[in-house]
Formats: C-alpha cells, sequence, structure tokens
C-alpha cells in the first residue's frame, strides 16, 4: 500500500505543481488522468524519488520514502514518460546492467530474468542490436522490460502505451493486469479508455490537486442520469456554448455531439449513457479547469 | 546542385557537436600553447616577443597538424557517412550528379575544417592578452602573421591533407582507412623531420607536406630582430614546397574525382554477426529473481557501471584518434630529445623516454581527462538512462566511484600503450636493457598520479555541475588559477594543486625527490577524496530545480559513516598539511622564485660597492669534505691561507658563504666581524691592524650544508643520494664581492631597477696587473680529505694519498704537487672504474656502471689527445687524468685540475654504433682534456676575448685530434655544423656580436666561430705553424703570474708565423667578423682526345665585414681557397662525406669572379670551390655544383 499524505510541491518559477496531494493507493492498478500541466509527472517523478517535494509524506508499505528514498528504490519499477539509451549497446548487454543495478546479483538468476523480460517483451530476436536504432515501439517494450526487473512493490508507469501497436499495448495491458493482482501499479495516462480497461481505482488531477479519487464504476455511476447530449452542427456548437455548460464535444460522421452534466434536462437534449470520459470532463469543469474543447 | 550538397553539409556541421568540440579544443589547445609555460608547441626563445610573428607562423605549422585530424572528421567522415546510414541509394535515385556530390561534400567538409583551425588562430591570438605574461615580452598587436597562418599555414595544409584523406575516404569509404592514411602522412613527416639536419634541409624541405621544415629553411639564419618583426614571404623552399605538395593535392582530387562513384563498394563484412545457436528460451516459467542488497551487490552494481562506461569510451572514435595523436608524438618526440652534439643519436635511455612521454604525451592524457570525464559523468543525463536509473537502488557513491575507476582504467590503459610503445621504439633503436620497473613507477607514479587525481576532480566537479561544458570550462579555469597563482608568487604545494615530479637521473633514481613527491601526493589525495565527498553529497539525482531542495538531500545524504570519513580525512589531510609545512616552512626556508630574484637583486644593491675594495687571495687550501649521501649532508672544515698579493694593505676581507650553509665557526684571526648577512651570504670583517703586501692569513671554517626534509620548489640537485657535485663556492668562503651571484636576465634587472648586465673590461682598458680571467692573481696549493659512505667514491682534484674505509665512511686524501686555480670540485657516487695509462699518466674513468657504453671510447681519446697535446704543445701537468660521471640534472662537462665531472647526459649514452655520425665523446674529450692546457697552463687576462685563449684553442686542439683520428675529409661534417650553429646563433644575438679578438660571453663565437677560424687559419698558415705560434704563447704564459695574457698576444703569435700574403686573411679571421659568398657558377666538361676530361668552372666569390648589429658590407677579397673536382662518390660513404678529390689545388682569389679549367683521368661528377666548408661562407650549399646540374 502506498500512502501519499499531503505532498507539495512549487517550482522555482512559482508554478505549483502539487498542491496537498493526499492519496492512498492499495494494491491493484490505479489510474491517474490529468489534462496537460496538471502536475501527474511531478507526482510520479516525486513518488519514483526523483523529485524532492516541499512538504508531504510518501510510504511504501510503511516505510518513508523521503527520507529512506532507496528503500523505496529497491522496491520501485519505473517506466518514465521519456527516456533514452546508450549509444551502441544492446538491450541484452543493458537489461543485464540495470538488473545489477536493481539488486539481481545473482549471474543465472540474471539471466534467467533477462531472457524472460526479453521474450516478455517480444524483444528476443532483437537482443544483440544496439538499442539506438531501435523505433519508437521497440523501444517503449524495452522501457517495460527494464520497469519490470527486480520484483517491485510499486510500478510506477507514465504514458506506456505511447507508440505501442494496437496488439502490442494489449500484450502490455495484459503484462500489466498480472502484475497488478499483488503489488501497486499506477498508470498515469491522458487515454481514459486505458484507465477504465484496466485499473480498479483512479483519480483524476488537475491543476496540482486530487479533483477526484474512487473505483471507476463508482465514479461512473455518479453521474447516471445527469448527463445530456445532442447531435449539432459543428458550427453551432460556439452559440450553444453560451446556453449550456458543455462539458465535452466530439465529432461522430461529420456531426458534433455536445455533452452537458445537470441535474435538470435541458431543453431538446436526449439523455446519455455516462462513460470514465465524460467523468474526466466533468470534473474538469467542475473544478473550472479549461480543457481545449475544439 | 553542388551549391546545394554544399549547404546540407554546412547545416549539417554547424551545429553538430563535433564541430563545437574540435573548434573548442583547439582553441584550448592553442591558447594553451601561448599562454602556459607548461605546454610550449612552437618556437618561442626567450629572447624573443611572446608574440613575435616567428612564433606565431610556427606554431600554427605545429597546430595545423594537430588540425588534420579534424580534417578527417570534417571530409572523411561525410564521404563515409552515406555508406554507414545507407543513404547513397537515396542519393543515388535523387538524381544529384556525381561531382557535385563529391565535391559538395568536400568543399562543405574543407571549411569546417578550416573554421576549426581558425578557432586555433584565435586561441593565439587571445592568449597573449593574458595578464600572467611577460608584458615586456608582448609586442603590439600586429594582424599580419594571424592573417598569414590563416592563408598561409592552415588553409593549404588542410588542403593538401584533406585532400589526400578525401581521395582515400571517397575511393574506399572507409574512415578507418582514411586515419590510416593521416597517421601514416604524419609518421612519414616525423621521420623526415629527424632526418634533416643542415645538411639535407634543403631536401628534405620539399618533401614535407606541412612545410614545416620549409618554413624552417626559409628562417634559419633570421636574427632575432627578423624573428620579432618579419612574416615570411613565399619564396624559394616554401613556395617550392607549396607548389608542389598543391600540385599533390590537386592531382588527389582529380583521381577522386574520375574514380568516385555512388555504386556501393561491395562491403565485405569482415565478421558475420554470430548468431546465437539458441532460439527463444523455454516458455516462460516466472522463476523468480528477488533482489538482494548486501556489500557484495555495491562492488556488482560498481563494476558493472565501469564495464558500460569504459565500453562507452573505448567504442568512441575521438579515442583513439587523441591516443594515436599520442603515439605518433612520442615517437617523433624521441627523435629529437635523442639527437645530441652535433645530430649524435643518444641511446633512448628510459630515461629519456619518460622524458618525452612527459612533454609530448602527458597533455593528450590530460585533455582526454577533461573530455571524458564531462562525456562520462554526463552521459546518464545527456542520453536520457538517468530518467530510469536514477531510479534504481544503487549507493550515490557507486556512480561517482564508478566514473572515477573508468577514467582510471583509461589513463592507465594510454599509459601502458605510451610505456609499450616507448619500449618498442627503444628496441628499434637497437636498445634492449629494458627496466621494467623504472617504467612502471615513471608511467604509474611519476607520471600518473596527478593524472589520476585530476580524473577524481574531473569526475568530481562534472558531478556538481548542471552540463558538461560548464564543466569542462570550470576545470580549465582552475588549471589557470593555479598557473596564475604560481606566476604572481603563490607557489606553495599546500595550496597548488599539483604531485611535485621527479627530475630525471639514471645515476641518482628517483632520489630523495620521493619523499615531496609521495607526502605531497598523498595530501592531495586526501583532498580529491573530500571532492569526492562533496560530489557524493551533491550528485544530482532526478531532477534539480533548486538548490535549496539540493542542499536538504545533501543534508540528509551526510550520514554518519560519511561523517567518519569526512572527520578521518579532514583530520588526516590537516596532519599531512602540518607535516609539509614543516618541512618547507619550519625545516626550510619557503621562497617563490620571486623571493629569490630578489635576495639576488638586494646582493647587488646592497654589497656591489665593495667589489672595487683590494681583497687579499688564497694560496693554500686545505679542507675535509665530509659528504653523508643518504643524509644529502656535507660538512666542511678547513683552512684557506690567504695572502695580500696587491701592493697596498688591506684593512677589510669580504667573505661570500653561501646561504644553505649553516656557519657553524669561521675564524679570521685579528678581525672584527662588520657586516654578517646570512640571508644574502655576505659576511665583512674589519682587520684590527691591516694586512700588509706580501703578509697571511689563515681563515679557518666549518660550515654544514643541510638538507632536512624537503623544501617547497625543487631542491638541489648538487647534494644528492647518488651522484653529489659541489664547487668550493657550494660549500666553502670565498673571497670578495661574487658578480656571478648578480641576476643575468636583463629583464629581470629591469624590474628590480637594475642597470644592464655589466659585461667585461674593454680590451683597451686592461691594464697588465689585471687578474686572470678567474678573478684571481694566484694559484693556491691545495690538500683534502673527503669522507663519503663506504659504498661509494669521492673523488677531488690531485693525486690519491690515501683510501681507507672506517666502519661506514670511507676516507680519500688527495693532494696537488703544484698549485692550482683555487677551484676545486668534489663528487661523491656509487661508481664503476676503467682504468688504462698512457706513458706514465694513469687515466681513470669513473661511471655509472650501466653507462659502460663509451668507456673505452673516452680513454681512448685521452691517449690520442695526451699523444698530440703534449707532442705539440707541452708537457701534461699531471700524473693522473679523469672522468667522473655526475647526474643528468645538469649537461655539461666542465675541466677541473687532472679531474673532469661529466655529464651523463651528453657523451655516456651516444650510440656511436653507426659511424656516419660524429664522434663526440671522442670530440668532448678531447676538447675537456685540452683545458689542461687552454685554462690551466695558462689564462686570460679578464678583459675582451679572453675566451679565446681558453675556449677557442680548445676547440683546435679537439679538432686536430679528431682529424688525425678520422681523417680530414671527415671534417667537412663538423665544420659545416659549426658554421651552421655559428650563422642561427649570430641571429640570435641580443647585444652586438664581436670578432674574436673582442670576444665577450658570446659562445657562438668563441666556440662556433672559433673552431672554423682556428682550422681556416691551420689551412692556411699550416698546422706546424699554429703549433709553433701555441708552443710560444705557452712558453712565455703558462703557470706564470700576471700579466696574463691577451687574445692579441695569440693573434701576435699567429701573424709572427703568417708569411705576408695571409696576413690580411688573419685579419679577416680574428679581427673582423667577416663573412664569405663562395659558389660555383657554372660548370662544362668536355672529353679530351687522349680519353681524359676537360673540366672548365666559374666561380663568385665575394667577401663582406659584418658590424656588430649584423649589417654587412662588400670589402675587397683576399683568400686562399680550395677549388676541386670530384668523382663519383662511392654508396659507403656518408650524406656529407666527399669522396677523395681528382684534384684539388689551393689558389689565392682577389676578383668577385674567376674561371678555371683542370683535367682529369677520371668521369668528374662534381666540383668545388671551398669544398671542405673551411671559411666562413654565409651560404655553404652552394660550393659544390654537380656536373650536368
Amino acid at each position: 500500500m502506498l500512502q501519499i499524505e499531503h505532498l507539495s510541491k512549487t517550482y522555482a518559477n512559482g508554478v505549483e505543481a502539487l498542491k496537498d496531494v493526499s492519496l492512498t493507493i492499495p494494491t491493484g492498478m490505479f489510474g491517474l488522468l490529468g489534462p496537460n500541466g496538471a502536475g501527474k509527472s511531478t507526482l510520479m517523478r516525486t513518488l519514483a524519488t526523483l523529485q524532492e517535494p516541499d512538504a508531504g509524506r510518501i510510504e511504501l508499505n510503511g516505510t518513508d520514502a523521503r527520507t529512506n528514498p532507496d528503500a523505496l528504490r529497491r522496491r520501485l519499477g519505473y517506466l518514465p514518460q521519456e527516456f533514452g539509451v546508450y549509444p551502441r549497446i544492446s538491450p541484452l548487454a543493458m537489461l543485464n546492467h540495470l538488473a545489477i543495478l536493481k539488486g539481481i546479483g545473482n549471474r543465472a538468476d540474471r539471466t534467467a530474468l533477462v531472457e524472460r523480460l526479453l521474450v516478455q517483451t517480444n524483444l528476443w530476436d532483437v537482443r544483440r542490436k544496439n538499442l539506438d536504432t531501435f523505433s519508437g515501439g521497440m523501444r517503449q517494450r524495452f522501457g517495460i522490460a527494464q520497469a519490470l526487473i527486480g520484483e517491485p512493490a510499486l510500478v510506477i508507469v507514465d504514458e506506456p502505451t505511447a507508440g505501442l501497436d494496437p496488439a502490442e499495448r494489449r500484450r502490455f495491458h495484459n503484462l500489466l493486469t498480472r502484475i497488478g493482482e499483488d503489488v501497486v501499479v499506477i498508470l498515469s495516462t491522458h487515454i481514459v479508455e486505458d484507465v477504465s480497461d484496466l485499473c480498479t481505482r483512479m483519480a483524476i488531477l488537475g491543476n496540482g490537486r486530487i479533483l477526484v479519487e474512487g473505483e471507476p464504476a463508482a465514479l461512473i455511476a455518479k453521474l447516471e442520469g445527469r448527463l445530456w447530449k445532442q447531435m449539432v452542427a459543428p458550427a453551432e456548437v460556439a452559440a450553444l456554448r453560451e446556453r449550456l455548460p458543455i462539458v465535452s464535444t466530439r465529432l461522430i460522421g461529420g456531426r458534433a455531439e455536445i455533452r452537458v452534466v445537470g441535474a435538470e434536462r435541458p431543453d431538446s437534449l436526449d439523455p446519455a449513457e455516462p462513460t470514465l470520459e465524460d467523468v474526466y470532463f466533468a470534473t474538469l469543469q467542475q473544478h473550472g479547469i479549461d480543457v481545449a474543447l475544439e | 546542385m553542388l551549391f546545394e550538397i554544399f549547404r546540407f553539409e554546412c547545416r549539417h556541421q554547424l551545429g553538430s557537436p563535433l564541430f563545437i568540440a574540435t573548434a573548442l579544443m583547439f582553441f584550448a589547445f592553442a591558447f594553451l600553447g601561448m599562454a602556459s609555460e607548461q605546454v610550449g608547441i612552437g618556437d618561442n626563445a626567450t629572447n624573443l616577443n611572446l608574440n613575435a610573428p616567428y612564433t606565431i607562423v610556427d606554431t600554427h605549422f605545429v597546430l595545423s597538424i594537430v588540425a588534420m585530424f579534424a580534417v578527417v572528421a570534417f571530409v572523411a567522415l561525410p564521404l563515409t557517412r552515406d555508406l554507414e546510414l545507407k543513404t547513397q541509394e537515396t542519393f543515388a535515385a535523387t538524381g544529384i550528379g556525381r561531382l557535385p556530390f563529391l565535391f559538395g561534400r568536400i568543399g562543405g567538409g574543407f571549411l569546417f575544417a578550416l573554421l576549426a583551425g581558425c578557432a586555433a588562430v584565435l586561441g593565439t591570438l587571445v592568449a597573449t592578452y593574458m595578464p600572467w605574461l611577460d608584458q615586456q615580452r608582448i609586442a603590439p598587436l600586429d594582424l599580419h602573421p594571424y592573417w598569414f597562418s590563416v592563408w598561409g599555414v592552415m588553409l593549404p595544409n588542410l588542403f593538401i591533407v584533406g585532400s589526400l584523406v578525401a581521395v582515400v575516404a571517397a575511393l574506399t569509404r572507409s574512415l578507418l582507412a582514411s586515419y590510416t592514411v593521416l597517421v601514416a602522412i604524419i609518421i612519414a613527416d616525423v621521420v623526415v623531420g629527424a632526418n634533416t639536419d643542415q645538411e639535407t634541409i634543403a631536401r628534405m624541405s620539399l618533401a614535407d607536406p606541412f612545410g614545416r621544415i620549409a618554413f624552417g629553411d626559409v628562417t634559419r639564419y633570421w636574427t632575432v630582430f627578423d624573428r620579432n618583426t618579419l612574416v615570411p614571404e613565399v619564396t624559394g623552399a616554401l613556395l617550392l614546397n607549396r607548389l608542389i605538395w598543391l600540385s599533390v593535392a590537386v592531382v588527389a582530387l582529380v583521381v577522386a574525382a574520375l574514380r568516385f562513384s555512388f555504386a556501393p563498394r561491395t562491403v565485405k563484412r569482415g565478421r558475420s554477426r554470430r548468431e546465437e545457436s539458441r532460439t527463444l528460451p523455454a516458455p516462460v516459467t516466472p522463476t523468480r529473481a528477488t533482489p538482494t542488497f548486501d556489500g557484495v551487490l555495491v562492488v556488482k552494481q560498481f563494476l558493472s557501471q565501469v564495464r558500460i562506461d569504459l565500453r562507452g569510451v573505448l567504442k568512441s572514435y575521438p579515442f583513439y584518434v587523441l591516443l594515436m595523436f599520442g603515439m605518433v608524438n612520442v615517437i617523433g618526440g624521441v627523435f629529437g630529445a635523442i639527437s645530441q652534439l652535433f645530430g649524435t643519436p643518444a641511446h633512448p635511455v628510459t630515461r629519456i623516454m619518460l622524458n618525452v612521454v612527459e612533454g609530448n604525451y602527458l597533455f593528450i592524457v590530460f585533455m582526454i581527462i577533461v573530455y571524458y570525464t564531462g562525456e562520462l559523468v554526463h552521459r546518464e543525463r545527456e542520453s536520457g538512462v538517468a530518467r530510469y536509473v536514477d531510479a534504481a537502488p544503487f549507493p550515490n557513491g557507486v556512480m561517482v566511484a564508478a566514473k572515477v575507476a573508468a577514467m582510471w582504467t583509461i589513463v592507465t590503459l594510454l599509459l601502458f600503450v605510451v610505456m609499450l610503445t616507448s619500449m618498442v621504439v627503444q628496441a628499434g633503436h637497437g636498445y634492449f636493457h629494458f627496466e621494467i620497473m623504472r617504467y612502471v613507477v615513471g608511467m604509474f607514479v611519476v607520471h600518473g598520479w596527478f593524472m589520476y587525481l585530476f580524473c577524481v576532480l574531473g569526475v568530481c566537479v562534472q558531478t556538481m555541475v548542471p552540463n558538461k561544458f560548464l564543466g569542462m570550462l570550470v576545470l580549465i579555469v582552475l588549471f589557470f588559477t593555479v598557473q596564475t597563482m604560481n606566476s604572481v608568487g603563490y607557489e606553495h604545494v599546500l595550496y597548488q594543486f599539483g604531485v611535485p615530479g621527479i627530475p630525471p637521473s639514471d645515476m641518482n633514481g628517483w632520489g630523495h625527490f620521493v619523499e615531496p613527491m609521495v607526502t605531497v601526493g598523498l595530501y592531495w589525495s586526501l583532498i580529491m577524496l573530500l571532492v569526492g565527498v562533496a560530489a557524493h553529497l551533491l550528485t544530482l539525482r532526478g531532477v534539480n530545480d533548486n538548490w535549496r531542495a539540493q542542499l536538504t538531500i545533501a543534508r540528509r545524504r551526510f550520514t554518519m559513516p560519511v561523517r567518519i570519513v569526512t572527520g578521518v580525512t579532514v583530520a588526516l589531510t590537516a596532519a599531512l598539511g602540518a607535516w609539509i609545512y614543516y618541512n618547507t616552512n619550519v625545516l626550510n626556508r619557503y621562497e617563490t622564485a620571486e623571493d629569490r630574484d630578489v635576495l639576488q637583486a638586494d646582493y647587488e644593491k646592497r654589497y656591489k660597492s665593495y667589489r672595487s675594495l683590494p681583497m687579499p687571495e688564497v694560496v693554500a687550501l686545505d679542507a675535509t669534505v665530509d659528504i653523508y649521501p643518504s643524509e644529502r649532508r656535507v660538512e666542511s672544515r678547513g683552512v684557506a691561507v690567504i695572502e695580500n698579493a696587491l701592493a697596498e694593505p688591506l684593512s677589510e676581507i669580504d667573505l661570500n658563504i653561501s646561504r644553505f650553509l649553516t656557519i657553524n665557526s669561521i675564524d679570521l684571526p685579528n678581525s672584527k666581524e662588520i657586516e654578517s648577512d646570512r640571508t644574502r651570504g655576505f659576511h665583512r670583517f674589519a682587520l684590527n691592524e691591516p694586512l700588509a703586501p706580501g703578509e697571511k692569513l689563515e681563515l679557518r671554517w666549518d660550515l654544514s650544508w643541510r638538507n632536512p626534509g624537503f623544501t617547497n620548489s625543487k631542491s638541489t640537485t648538487r647534494v644528492v643520494e647518488n651522484g653529489t657535485f659541489v664547487e668550493n663556492r657550494d660549500i666553502m668562503p670565498t673571497i670578495g664581492y661574487d658578480p656571478g651571484l648578480e641576476l643575468t636576465d636583463n629583464n629581470k634587472r629591469r624590474k628590480h631597477a637594475l642597470p644592464p648586465a655589466e659585461r667585461l673590461p674593454k680590451y683597451e682598458s686592461a691594464a697588465p696587473d689585471d687578474v686572470s680571467q678567474f678573478g684571481v692573481h694566484n694559484r693556491a696549493s691545495f690538500h683534502t680529505v673527503v669522507s663519503t659512505s663506504a659504498d661509494q667514491i669521492a673523488i677531488a682534484p690531485g693525486y690519491l694519498k690515501s683510501d681507507r674505509t672506517d666502519g661506514d665512511r670511507r676516507y680519500f686524501e688527495y693532494e696537488m704537487d703544484a698549485p692550482i686555480w683555487p677551484f676545486v670540485s668534489f663528487q661523491s657516487a656509487r661508481y664503476a672504474v676503467a682504468e688504462d695509462r698512457w706513458n706514465d699518466v694513469a687515466l681513470q674513468v669513473f661511471y655509472h656502471p650501466p653507462h659502460d657504453f663509451n668507456v673505452a671510447r673516452m680513454l681512448d681519446a685521452s691517449k690520442k689527445s695526451l699523444d698530440y697535446f703534449t707532442r705539440e704543445f707541452s708537457p701534461y701537468q699531471y700524473k693522473q687524468f679523469r672522468i667522473l660521471e655526475f647526474p643528468a640534472y645538469e649537461t655539461f662537462a666542465q675541466s677541473f685540475p687532472n679531474t673532469i665531472p661529466y655529464s651523463e647526459g651528453i657523451g655516456f649514452i651516444a650510440n656511436l654504433t653507426d659511424d656516419k655520425y660524429i664522434d663526440y665523446v671522442f670530440y668532448v674529450t678531447a676538447h675537456e682534456l685540452a683545458h689542461q692546457w687552454w685554462g690551466h697552463q695558462i689564462a686570460g687576462r679578464r678583459a675582451q676575448g679572453m675566451t679565446i685563449l681558453v675556449e677557442t684553442l680548445a676547440q683546435y686542439s679537439a679538432l686536430m685530434v679528431m682529424e688525425h683520428e678520422y681523417g680530414p675529409q671527415k671534417m667537412r661534417r663538423f665544420l659545416k655544423y659549426e658554421l651552421d650553429s655559428y650563422l642561427k646563433n649570430r641571429g640570435g644575438e641580443l647585444i652586438e656580436e664581436l670578432p674574436l679578438r673582442l670576444v665577450e660571453d658570446q659562445p657562438y663565437v668563441h666556440y662556433r666561430k672559433g673552431s672554423l677560424a682556428m682550422y681556416a687559419l691551420k689551412d692556411a698558415i699550416g698546422e706546424d705553424a699554429v703549433n709553433r705560434a701555441l708552443r710560444k704563447i705557452l712558453d712565455r704564459f703558462a703557470f706564470k703570474a700576471a700579466p696574463f695574457p691577451m687574445s692579441g698576444d695569440l693573434i701576435d703569435a699567429f701573424r709572427a708565423e703568417a708569411p705576408a700574403d695571409k696576413q690580411a686573411f688573419v685579419t679577416a679571421l680574428f679581427d673582423r667578423i667577416t663573412l664569405w659568398d663562395l659558389s660555383v657558377t657554372d660548370v662544362q666538361v668536355q672529353p679530351t682526345d687522349d680519353g681524359r676530361y676537360r673540366v672548365t668552372m666559374a666561380v663568385a666569390t665575394k667577401q663582406f665585414e659584418a658590424d656588430g648589429g649584423g649589417r654587412e658590407t662588400e670589402v675587397p677579397l683576399d683568400v686562399w681557397l680550395d677549388v676541386a673536382v670530384f668523382g663519383e662518390a662511392s654508396a659507403d660513404l656518408g650524406e656529407s662525406d666527399l669522396p677523395t678529390p681528382l684534384v684539388i689545388e689551393k689558389r689565392r682569389f682577389d676578383a668577385a669572379t674567376s674561371t678555371f679549367e683542370f683535367v682529369v683521368d677520371q668521369k668528374p661528377a662534381r666540383v668545388g670551390i671551398d669544398p671542405y666548408n673551411k671559411i666562413i661562407d654565409r651560404n655553404p650549399d652552394d660550393n659544390l655544383k654537380r656536373i650536368g646540374d
């Protein structure tokens, strides 16, 4: 169990990236949603011991990560949103090195582990090629492989499926789900679908605050009977916005579907079946966070 | 199209890190070369301005060679890049022309190589503004030499070599092949350079693709004034060289244009990828790999990181380029280092190899450290690996320590490679005495220690800064700060980051220099450990947004173990620092270079007024000298009988007592010490009753020279563990003000408000009762007992009277049977002794046992010299003659009575196996032995011209012994060296050149010109006549009191022997600065009817007189010269040896042109006027003409 209490971070340029963030994340997949600039990456980095918060506590299974970052690192698998590789080195050599850094000192164990990871991430055939010649997807798979080394108790993955083709993505989801059975997995993403597919719990982060937290189904349920939709011509959207609190617009077959949240049904709108995406947009709107709709 | 490709290339290069790094490195390198005294690139003799045009241009010739490595990167890389990136099909498919593609790429490459070269030019320019430089030696900015360096040096050299590299790159598409060609060119150039001397320079200057030799040829006889003001014109050898090599470059480009094609070369992959036979491993069974964290793991983490980092460096090609460059530099440097007097090589002993590595290689290691610490430390961050690796569970120290260890491995590898290279070079020179331990210690401790510490500093600095270029800048700024502090008088090892070096000597080994090296080295190692702790605390892990957070983390990392390590290290550093301070400032006096100058200046300012005081002289010297080599201590006791040799009574006696001596007692009867300046070593005594003429006094002394602990700057090399060499002025009182202690450098004198250094008294002002050149009138009797440790032999002038060992001390008693000039030496070392006899004279060579190469040669030369000198001059005054080796801390030989200290740096290690070289061991031995006559039998009166009675006559004597040993044919090579040296050095004259009669302390006149003038005189009036004149001089003056002879006495003696028609020639040689210009202008050969050959030759002959400033005026000619015809030389003759002439005649010349006719029996090949270079010919290379040229 990961416990985050009153975490705050203000950058030198005055940006408040995290404002008193408190979360309790149990074993299982935890989705973290939020628009760009919400503080997701700051939170991820802070949890991964790569950034010092101004205040707050982080505890993994009872160990304080701020005073004892190495204890957390020993249980951590981390896949950052962007990362690089050394030039002229193969995934085999690199994973081997990382395995040592992550505590797999026994050579036989390490070899078996690295081979397993290479197979799991479908990199076996290219294990001796240079990493710096890899395509984006291959590189992402390498990133996933390294995050899984060493039986982590906490896995943090930041936008993990970017650049993966649908088959790879599915494969990765399966992998994550299997891991999530007995460890804490934090999945930071802005693909709402990933969260609804995978996560047992989730939170939405905006302007450095936790806006909402809970099980996805429960959050969706809260919108039942409060969500309305209408198909309009795209040109009308701007005018409608003057009148209605539109939470989202999306194009379907050249027409725009607008969605509105409200206890009362607005005139001429139809009831709509809420999804997690509606939860996301509604939450942001509720907190006055402007998300570009067009 | 061409332009498009060119533009593409430019865009590609402009922002490339390679270009930026190269330009920065060139800038730094050039800057260092100009602004630092440690790194010298071009020729920067001390009498030149630091920014003399000659120095600037010469520096850029060297830099242009360095820049070649960039040429490959900029010219060859683009051409091979396509193959690597497999884009050539794309280019081929886009319909770009073959030639626009080729020349667009090459053109872009050239441009950027030139820009990088210009960064070097800028570096030298900026460097001249650095405040620590001697501003007196900086002339106002003149842009011409810089401009010449760009268009006349960088541009053609980059074009020439760039074209050669480009053709290889275009045809092979292999970067390795391009580099190989470049290295081959440079090695060839080094070999050409090594085989260049004054005889071969004309030919070699054409063979050098970089043109530096041609530049040297063009500027060979430039005076200081020329070098300070002139930029060379592209004429003569330089023009020819440039034309030849530019043509070669154009041909190379044409070949490239003709043969280049897009079609990919059939690429042979040397090794096919080793395919893993194992296919997919068994289905995924989740075998558990549970992390365990313990001490063993930390070691594994460290080793794995080291492996990864090493791999990063060892797979990068700049590393190999730098390594190759360093090795080439060492191989080339050896040629220069072993080339000694007259170009004769020395055996490449380990000492020399270590020296070459220090001068030619360590700066490469230094640059590699600066560059690769930046690369390695910022590797994770720059590549993005840090984004996940930073979150891995390894202690901070692992990363810092791994980077340091990787750098140490690299440095060790670099030193190991150069060590092997050195041994290969030694073997290549036929030297197989490999001193492995000396190499290992020399490379990895003496040279390596500081490099290893610098790695730590580099890694730590880079760890603490956010950007590698900032880190490099910090390192370079640190380097210059240390430099600047040193030059402004902050010299203490406690704050001057470094490990004290060890001056090289085979005899004394590392000697007592080990202690300061180890102590100061440890001190700085501890400080580096603290820097390492700081790096550990401040290592950036993850994202750094403000320093406050960083400090919080640092505080958290400052755990108890870290605190303990820090505390202990601080305590040890402080203790060691205190110990160093105790040694440098308590046991010894801490003084800076400036402090020493001030002492010297003060000595002169305070006491020069006593110079004119009449002083008594030593007439008997009896000294007891106890040398304790392992303690580096000398105890000196004794009595000097001093006599008033003047006509007036004396009331004051002044003594110099070296300031390094501890005065136990000084006893001068009937006197009172009225001034005692121990700091400057000057003591004045007032006599209670004046010392009447002829009256004597006994001066007794008891002095100690102790060298406790170690000093801040280099300690004395005179008293050492093996090879002590002290003179009486070091360990005994000397009488009167000593002008030898004054500052001699006029730049420093000016700074300390002293007038220019005093010159010798004018010839005309000399009086009959003036002192001899040794500053005294009288010779003294001499007796000494010298003791040393039991395993050493101690020697002083005189005959060995007794030799006994008492416990661990060995006592030698020496006594002279006749008075000698009161200047004596005391030496002690573990010697091997070679003995021989010549008639009743015992000959001995005391040498360092491994240096036995030429000992037999020295004995042989001694015998032959004694033969000649006793036959031609006068009897040898002693019953013994001995040569004693001393450590290479100084490089000279000096003649004391029957005793000659001879540096291990000359002669003892000369390699005379190839007899094409001048046997200078023979020559130096003969010269020093001749001083037993010229110096010890007669000495000149202290005035202008005095040195010709000593040095010039010793030169002549040695020359004659050489001629009898090797034959007159072999003298040409020797004389050409003397001539070249004379002509070159008169260009370096600072005040005025003087004729031999008036020579002051001008070695190029009394040695070099002296040889030439004496040989020409001998050639003109005959050896017998010259020797007759010398015998007369000896008869008149040998062993006599004042008046001492003057140069005029000698010249008059020559005149007396010369016939009337040679008097003008004697005047020209000795009384004037005369130069001739002789050349063969034309030669024709016709077969005669009887099968012989009629040779008709035309010659031009001119005579000039120069004034002291070098301005020449043509004067009427009157000279006797050889005219000769030579046949074809047989192959076994040396480069500059002429075959026996078919005909040779001596003719008198008094016209500017003349024609001769000879009929010879054999086919003639060459004709010559003065073919043996007996005359001072300002252009000696056109005296011979090949028939048919």
